[in-house]
């Protein structure tokens, strides 16, 4: 009786285990996206602040204007807009619809825009005086002239009457929002009624894979077709059958020097660490040749600000760097770089960077830290010596990226005090010319690149590994992932 | 009295680690630390053992690192058993307040895991400071201790021998360790043994975690954490690594069964 009940309990295992093979034709559709974490965050795209929520979501939420890979903005919400001083106007697309169906008006852009103001979630909207709404045209007036305004206007627009933005958002975007499964997945799909170039894949499952080994696991099975951040070891070990398309990350990877403490405070020492340190072998060595050098606090994506020249201002020169510490007075100089351990590109960067220092008689040794240790000690705090880490620009303006090291702002982190920066940062910001703009923040570049603020390293490579036959993968000058130009090639 | 097998074996394998640890303080084949080669080159006549994903030689790096870990985990487990003998003693000897007192502690410790524990404390300590691995695991590592100890301590505590020690008016202190202590012996060395094998597979694991000893210096659960991601790219760098853990682990496995058959048989 016994063995007969262990058969019956053995063949419904079975089954249970076959039926689970079974594909069913809605399932074999989905185009699969790895992504390394949850979006456990709101889904609200004003609230949200997690940089891989941003990044997915890029595809649902549109603004009055949105980004191209170029870096330039173009009207998205809006058809058309004009400036005058202080005075922007836009005009509505026609017939732009969100993804409940319901078409949006001049009401749910006033709203969406007074809701970023009000609720302080957008800080350069503090500087909106008015937002009005008629017919299909909005007009927002400035208090003052601001040139990179239209920057911040990629602010999602999203309708005024919908109450559950947090867990199945609505906009306007390529793709409409279908479902999440916590820890496992969220559902996109195609918007019928997209404005602009419908997306060719329609079914998208974007799948949360934490851990590195199990997602190469992942696509070499075949159950995910595109994964982006993978490291050049991971991509060696993928073999065939994947396509791999080069972007850059943009962000700054460099050794940030606390420069209002000894010995770094001295002009000399900065020098000598940008001599002894060699970007390009760092890249060669621990990324594989992927990844782009810097020489200041901008990234190639930028390319209005971008000063390649800056890139090799300080050619590695190992006896010079030693010469310029016997000249301070720090022969036998020995410090600490933190690093977040969490980030295995700036692990080995900083590995790297200790054998090279060793080289020009630096002793410098490796502290590992958590990243909420880094944020309250290294970033808030204040106190360390030297760190590698990367920054990103939060919108799409050379402000972003060089504001912080403006010496009364309150990110500056490292303590960068020149005058001539202070100086040039007041004038750019009060610039209302594009081309003056520029002109400034280039001098700025080169202000920090000359006083040796920091050791620039690299904007690093973000490799995408794509299933062959699918083309489409585009860059960008911010930390988003578009997937509306997938497309399978040959259909 | 007849050398049992397993610790003869145990003896050498264990020997044979320690001998390379202690060379690598001299001399290694290459610096550890210095990209002596290319990246990833499988093992041969220059790399014995291959190279890393930084081109550092990885024999050298087993020598160097199998110190560290070699270090980190003996003072561990001296450390932690010191304070176990110490508590086991006390609450065996005293029973009543201090007994419950101490070991509700123990129970409290020993309900976490105990690389949790290392972890919360290294954590709270600093990463990346040999010194800290060595506190946080040996705090982890007293209750496994402890607990034994009192049994055997209990045990020997109701023997004659005590009881005259007692009535000839000997210092407790002097009981304790002089006439007790050697007595448990027979328990101690076996958990000490097991418990090095542990702080070594627990040294492996913290800076497996990332928060053990700070690279560029070598350990040996540091290289295995490294090697995993190149498991396919360079099979040769966790093989090697993985082995030489799994060597040491086994000899000192080999050695704590010999000693308890020499018990057992002597």
């Amino acid at each position: 009786m016994k063995k007969v009940l262990c058969l019956a309990l053995a063949l419904c295992l079975l089954f249970a285990v076959l039926s689970g093979c079974k594909k069913t034709d809605n399932e074999e559709s989905y185009f699969t996206v790895a992504i390394a974490q949850d979006l456990d965050d709101t889904l609200d795209p004003h609230l949200v602040v997690a940089a891989g929520t941003k990044e997915v979501m890029f595809n649902v939420f549109e603004g009055l204007l949105k980004p191209t890979p170029e870096g330039n903005l173009v009207p998205a919400v809006c058809s058309s807009y004009t400036v005058d001083g202080t005075k922007y106007t836009f005009t509505l697309r026609d017939g732009i619809k969100f993804h409940n169906g319901r078409p949006v008006t001049a009401e749910d852009v006033v709203y969406s825009i007074t809701r970023c103001r009000d609720g302080g979630y957008v800080s350069a909207f503090s500087n909106i005086s008015e937002v009005k709404g008629e017919g299909n045209t909005v007009t927002i007036t400035l208090k003052e002239p601001m040139v990179e305004f239209a920057a911040y206007l990629t602010c999602a627009i999203i309708p005024r009457d919908y109450a559950d933005q947090a867990t199945a958002p609505i906009g306007t975007g390529p793709y409409k929002f279908v479902s999440r499964s916590a820890q496992e997945n969220v559902i996109l799909q195609a918007f019928d009624d997209y404005w602009g170039a419908k997306p060719k894949i329609r079914n998208i499952r974007l799948r949360i894979i934490e851990n590195g080994d199990s997602l190469l696991m992942s696509l070499k099975s075949g159950a995910v077709d595109m994964a982006s951040h993978l490291t050049s070891t991971q991509v060696k070990g993928l073999g065939d059958g994947f396509d791999i398309v080069q972007g850059n990350m943009n962000l700054v990877q460099a050794l940030y020097l606390n420069n209002v403490r000894a010995p770094f405070d001295d002009i000399r020492v900065r020098q000598a660490l940008s001599y002894a340190i060699d970007k390009h072998e760092i890249i060669n060595h621990v990324f594989d040749g992927y990844g782009s050098p810097l020489g200041s606090s901008m990234y190639p994506a930028f390319s209005k600000y971008f000063l390649p020249e800056l890139t090799d201002y300080y050619k590695t020169d190992v006896q010079k760097a030693r010469d310029l510490l016997k000249e301070a007075g720090y022969e036998n100089l020995s410090f600490r770089i933190t690093v977040p351990s969490n980030y295995q590109p700036h692990m080995d960067t900083a590995t790297v960077i200790v054998e090279q220092l060793k080289r020009a008689g630096i002793n410098a040794s490796i502290e590992p830290v958590e990243w909420e240790t880094w944020v309250s000690r290294v970033y808030s705090g204040r106190d360390f010596e030297t760190t590698v880490v990367g920054f990103d620009a939060s919108t799409m303006t050379a402000r972003a990226l060089l504001e912080r090291f403006g010496s009364a702002n309150g990110k500056n982190f490292i303590g960068y005090k020149s005058e001539k920066y202070d100086e040039l940062l007041k004038k750019a910001l009060a610039e209302y010319d594009d081309a003056k703009q520029t002109e400034y923040f280039k001098a700025m570049e080169r202000d920090l690149t000359e006083n040796a603020a920091n050791v620039y390293i690299q904007d690093l490579a973000d490799l995408v590994a794509v299933r062959k036959g699918v083309s489409g993968v585009r860059f960008y000058p911010i930390y988003v992932l578009d997937l509306s130009g997938l497309e399978y090639e040959g259909k | 009295m007849k050398k049992s097998a397993s610790l003869i074996i145990g003896l050498v394998l264990l020997a044979a680690v320690l001998a390379a640890a202690a060379v690598s303080v001299f001399y290694t084949p290459y610096d550890p630390e210095s990209f002596s080669g290319a990246k990833f080159e499988a093992p041969g006549t220059a790399h014995l053992f291959g190279t890393d994903n930084f081109g550092r030689d990885i024999l050298s790096r087993i020598m160097k690192g199998a110190g560290t870990t070699l270090f980190v985990a003996l003072t561990t487990v001296l450390i932690g058993a010191a304070l176990g003998v110490l508590v086991g003693a006390l609450t065996a000897w005293y029973g009543g307040v201090v007994d419950s007192v101490l070991m509700r502690i123990n129970d409290a410790i020993t309900a976490f895991p105990s690389i949790l524990i290392a972890l919360v404390l290294v954590s709270l300590l600093g990463a990346g400071k040999p010194g800290n691995v060595i506190l946080a695991l040996s705090i982890a590592f007293v209750p496994s201790f402890s607990r034994v100890m009192r049994t055997a301590f209990a045990t020997v505590k109701n023997q004659d021998y005590i009881t005259a020690a007692r009535l000839m008016g000997v210092s407790t202190g002097r009981i304790l360790f002089v006439h007790m202590l050697p007595n448990t012996l027979s328990v101690l060395l076996p958990s000490m043994t097991i418990g090095f094998n542990n702080a070594v597979l627990a040294e492996a694991s913290l800076s497996y975690l990332g928060i053990g000893v700070a690279p560029p210096a070598a350990s040996l659960g540091l290289m295995l954490k490294d090697a995993q991601s190149c498991l396919d790219l360079a099979p040769w760098y966790a093989i090697f690594t993985g082995g030489a853990i799994i060597l040491t682990v086994f000899a000192v496995g080999l050695i704590g069964n010999g000693l308890r058959e020499e018990e057992g048989g002597g």
